[in-house]
Parts: structure tokens; sequence; C-alpha cells
């Protein structure tokens, strides 16, 4: 594993953002025959989900604690004749029980489900475990409690600010069932965003498979393209218009006839955005299958062999115009090559 | 425990335990499958989404804590029944309204911390 795993802040406190899948597989499949044969056959899974334990302990510490304060908070809430009698050392086994089965449905899911996220069972087993943490959890705090009361009965006042057991549970399902409608609409309309970014992303990626130049294989110009727009959201992280600049790098250039662009306002290297350049196949000859042409309409592309500098496109609509193929270009929108 | 102190016979119905489990299951399971999404979220966390994957732990903080923990609390906590012990009486149990929403509130909150510490990390570094 040496010089596999670079270890850095982000890692160290990864708690498993969809890092963790890319680093697995790219460890294992950095991992060579040899270093396999040496290691045993499960040696490598084990120690990927056995690793960087410490963040998610905590997150079940933080959890269980949310159960535990939950539960006795919602108890000393009770009001009734006489008072509870606390055990502690059932208490300490509730926080147990709590703490070990939060713990345990965080490495299923933060952990095992990362290396196999196929798998739906482990997910149900995930449920039970964290249903097993809370009811085991809120039925022993129960057992801890001894209600008590005196000969002198305490007259419960009818005050606003007390509700009787039934309507309480009542109250409860009510806004349960709010708090998942709630949950399910800001789902949806997040699900909406992350399928507009991935449209996004999708048509960018299409755009290189129709390149013919493109020699890379479609896997890893996937890959270059998760690597250059995740350096360019780690880079503005924290700020908004860094996110919604989409940007790939064409590992192949573009003949100058190829790609016009549109809108001369877009043509100045000086742009607001910064190094985005507009160039779209102009003619659309390109695109439309002509019977004379032999093999696939994309192979009438003819390359040019010099400029060998990477070139950018910027996400911005690309409105196609039809241009004879033999006009000039004019001066002002002639292509930059970034 | 001195001589005037009697302690209730505690009795509980079953049909809130089950209804209790059922609940926190579901909404744990709600929770789980929200999880993928927030991973997918972050896979992609490249370009601009309605709400960031901070919206997704919220979800997840609700439906956990909210649902599947303080729902379930209040609905096992209806199958306790307090009964004298000399005299066949159920003696009638409230619940302070402001403690109760305290309980939704913390749970809440501590379970959105709980997903991802590294929020909590990166918090405290950039103030």
């Amino acid at each position: 594993m040496t010089g596999v795993y670079v270890s850095s802040r982000d890692s160290l406190f990864a708690m498993d953002r969809t890092d963790a899948i890319a680093d697995y597989y790219q460890r294992a499949s950095a991992l060579s025959i040899q270093e396999a044969k040496k290691k045993g056959k499960y040696a490598f899974l084990i120690e990927t989900l056995f690793r960087n334990m410490l963040p998610l302990c905590l997150g079940g510490i933080f959890t269980a604690m949310g159960v535990c304060v939950m539960h006795y908070i919602g108890m000393v809430a009770m009001e009734f004749d006489g008072h509870i009698v606390w055990n502690q050392g059932i208490i300490a086994a509730s926080v147990l029980i709590a703490l070990i089965a939060s713990i345990a449905a965080y490495w299923i899911l933060f952990r095992v489900l990362v290396v196999f996220p196929n798998v739906e069972a482990l997910r149900l087993v995930c449920a039970v475990l964290a249903a097993v943490a809370v009811n085991g959890m809120h039925y022993t705090g129960m057992a801890a409690a001894t209600f008590v009361y005196t000969d002198k009965t305490t007259i419960i006042e009818d005050s606003p600010n007390l509700v009787p057991q039934n309507q309480a549970m009542v109250g409860a399902v009510v806004a349960g069932i709010l708090m998942s409608f709630f949950a399910l609409a800001l789902a949806i309309n997040d699900l909406r965003g992350w399928l507009f970014s991935t449209a996004r992303v999708m048509k960018e990626l299409d755009m290189q498979a129709i390149d013919p130049h493109n020699t890379t294989d479609k896997g890893e110009s996937f890959l270059n393209t998760y690597k250059t727009l995740r350096e360019k959201s780690k880079s503005g992280k924290h700020s908004k218009n860094n996110k919604k600049i989409i940007q790939l790098r064409l590992s192949r250039p573009k003949s100058a006839s190829d790609f016009r662009s549109d809108c001369p306002d877009e043509s100045g290297i000086g742009d607001s955005i910064g190094q985005s350049q507009t160039r779209i196949p102009s003619s659309n000859q390109k695109y439309s299958p002509s019977p004379s042409s032999s093999g696939h309409p994309i192979s009438q592309v003819v390359p040019v062999e010099d400029d060998n500098k990477d070139m950018i496109i910027s996400n911005r609509v690309f409105h196609k115009r039809n241009l004879p193929t033999d006009q000039a270009l004019p001066a002002s929108t002639g292509v930059n090559v970034v | 425990m001195t001589d005037d102190t009697h302690t209730y016979q505690l009795e509980i119905s079953p049909v809130p335990v089950v209804l209790s489990c059922a609940i926190s299951f579901l909404g744990a399971y709600a929770a789980m499958v929200t999880f993928e999404q927030y991973r997918l979220c972050s896979y992609m966390s490249i370009s601009p989404k309605l709400f960031g994957p901070n919206a997704e732990l919220a979800i997840i903080a609700i439906l956990l804590g909210g649902v599947a923990i303080w729902t379930m609390h209040f609905v096992g906590m209806s199958s306790c029944v307090l009964k004298y012990r000399d005299v066949d009486i159920v003696s009638p149990i409230y619940y302070r309204i402001g403690l109760t929403f305290a309980s939704l509130v913390a749970v809440i909150v501590l379970c959105f911390i709980g997903k991802d510490p590294t929020n909590v990390v990166a918090a405290m570094s950039f103030s």
C-alpha cells in the first residue's frame, strides 16, 4: 500500500463522501498483482473496511447522544402524579446499546455500503440496526425509570402548556408524517438539481464523444472530466460562481475551420468568465449524413496538424448557425486558443 | 424510599410498541435510502444544485432524528399506562410542550452533526 494511499487533511477527516469509493477503486487498480499475491485475497478488503474509524465513531457518538438526549428530555417532559426514580446502571446500559448499535449501523452505511453499493440487503440491515439502536435504547431507558407516587396526590392543572398522552401520540404521528413529506419535497427538489447538473455533464461528455479526434476511451475521458470538475469544486469550495462554470479540457485540438464562435461578444479573451471561448461546429454538414461520405458522417472532419494546445469549452449554450464551410472567418471571431 | 411512597404498576400495551418499531424502521430506512442520494450529490459536487450536500444531510437528520427517533419515542411512550397499586385507577400522563419541542430540535441537530462531523471540523476551522 506504499505510495498508493496519499494521506491528506481530506482523507484524515473524510467521513466518506464518494471520495471513499473513488479512493477504493483507485487503490484497487493501483494495487499490483504481486502486491495482491503477497497479501491475502481479502486482506485489502478488510483493510478498506476498517480504515479511518475515528470519524465513524465520532459520528456514532453524536447520534447516540442525540437518541439519549432526546429520550431523557422526553421523559423529563412527563408530568404526572408523582416523580421518577432512575436506575443509573440501566441508564448506562441504554446509552451503551445506543452507542454500539449506531456505530454498527454507521459502519455498514459508511464502509460496507461504499464497497458493495448495490446490495440492498445491507441497507435493510443498516435500517434494522438503527431501529434496534433507537428501540433498544428507548425501552431500556424506560425500564430504568421507576414511577413513584406519594400519598399526597398532586392535582395537575389544566394548563395550555400540558398535552395529554393520547394527544401527544397523535400529534407526534402527524408531525412525523409532516416531516416525512417535508423531507420528500426537499429530496425531490434536490434530485431535480442533481439531474440538471448530471444532464450538463452528460452533455459535455456527449460533445467529447462526437469528437472524431478523441482517441481516449470513454472511461478515461470520464475520469479526466471528473478530475477536472473535482479540482474546480475543491478550489472554489465556498464560492458559488466557481461552481457554475463547467470546463472541459479536450485532449485533441480542433481545426480552425471546424469551429466558429457565433456570438461576437464571446470571442474576446478577456471574458467575464475568463479563459472561456465558445467555439462551435458551425457547419451542420458534419452532423448530417450525406450519401457520398464513406463511413460515419463525422469522419469527414479534416484534422489540422499544428495547434497542439488544449482547448477549453465553456458550458454556455451553443447556438448553431448555418454558415458555408468555405466562408472565411471574420477577424473578430478568430479562433482563440488558450 | 420512605413509607408514604408507592411505585406505580407500569403496564405496556403491545400495539403502540409494534407501531413505534415500525415507525423507527421506516424512518431509518428512508434515511439510508436518502443517503445514497447524498452520495450521488457529493459525487457530482461540481455543478450548481438547488441545495448542496448539506441539505441532503438535513433531510437525513429530519428523517432519522425527527421521524425515526422523536415520533417513535412519543408513540412508544403512549404504550405505558400507570396504575395505582391499591386502587384500579389509571393515572393520567401529560407532556410539557416546550421540553417536547426542545427534544425534537436537539435530536435533529445532533443527528445532523453526527452524520458528518467533517462539517463541524470545517466550520470550526473556517470561523
